[in-house]
């Protein structure tokens, strides 16, 4: 993926080769995950015995990157503000 | 060899049917990839066809994965403008979100004493499915397991998602985005799109930047379990 990103980036692959095949892989992922998730019934009981724990651990886990995330972001972004506007005041007396 | 054959047919048959349903009546409870699972899953529960028989030609389907991963290099490709314009955030937002979505998991696995397979598919929950399932196999942890993991994140982060961003007072669309994006992959990112343009596009940037990152960071995250 890296590499297909620096030669389009480097314009040895044009986009347009492989933008349709692409957008076709993207929209129709959903098909590729199915059969994986269908091996769920090898592991049933497994799931079952263990479902609270996995609740809690998906929920309180996915909020908390939640909070992290959306916390530092909105700092990082009004610093990003900040910064831009100071560059355009500076300018704006010069 | 026939039951395989028909498994696979069946498999593509019930996606376009739910596909096209979806279009339609696009709630969260007829996903094709929960709705198709689910089918799939009763089917095989109360027919003797075995998950061995099943997987036989329905494996090809899950090799696909490789190059729906490598596609993702073209929409990164096409916002290369906006991760220019905000990089701080969207590097900073990355490594935050992968690193908590690493660590609380580890920790709350360990705490509710959940099998090691169960812990190392729960890592990679807040990942986008082709990179977690990736990662998930690198670890040693179980790829199908993961998937569902990684779906139930998502829908978590698309229904409750407005509610946390309300709770942490959270304001910048840019922060919104960022954090349902990381938590929740292209589901949240779903949501982030109802909110605005640029949290849509700011959540699948996150996603998919978390995703390589959890994937390059695989085997360091190996060494956590001894």
């Amino acid at each position: 993926m890296m590499f297909l990103f620096v030669m389009l980036l480097s314009r040895l692959i044009p986009l347009e080769l492989i933008e349709d095949g692409s957008r076709f892989f993207i929209s129709h992922m959903l098909l590729f995950f199915v059969p994986a998730v269908v091996k769920l019934v090898e592991y049933k009981s497994l799931l079952l015995s263990h479902g609270v724990g996995i609740m809690v651990t998906v929920l309180l886990g996915s909020v908390w990157v939640m909070f992290s995330v959306g916390f530092v972001v909105d700092k990082i972004y009004a610093f990003e503000l900040r910064k831009k506007q100071e560059k355009s005041g500076e300018s704006e007396c010069s | 060899m026939f039951i395989s054959f028909f498994c696979l047919f069946i498999t593509v048959f019930l996606y376009i049917v739910f596909r096209k349903y979806y279009q339609k009546n696009p709630h969260f409870w007829n996903m094709p990839v929960l709705a198709v699972s689910c089918g799939l899953i009763l089917f095989l529960q109360l027919t003797p066809i075995s998950y061995d028989d099943y997987i036989f030609y329905n494996q090809w389907l899950i090799w696909f994965l490789g190059p729906v991963m490598v596609s993702f290099a073209v929409p990164l490709y096409r916002h290369r403008q906006m991760i220019k314009d905000h990089k701080l955030s969207l590097c900073i937002g990355v490594i935050v979100g992968v690193v908590m979505a690493v660590f609380s998991a580890l920790f709350l696995a360990r705490l509710f004493h959940l099998p090691l397979e169960m812990q190392k598919s729960l890592i990679v929950r807040s990942i986008s499915t082709p990179f977690a399932m990736n990662v998930a196999h690198t670890i040693g942890g179980s790829p199908s397991q993961a998937a569902v993991f990684v779906v139930f994140a998502g829908l978590f982060g698309h229904l409750s998602g407005l509610i946390w961003i309300a709770v942490f007072n959270i304001r910048s669309h840019m922060a919104k985005g960022a954090m349902l994006g990381a938590a929740s992959h292209g589901i949240g990112a779903a949501k982030a799109f109802e909110i605005s343009g640029e949290a849509g596009v700011v959540a699948s940037l996150v996603m998919m930047i978390s995703g390589m990152l959890t994937m390059l960071l695989a085997p360091l995250i190996g060494l956590l379990f001894p």
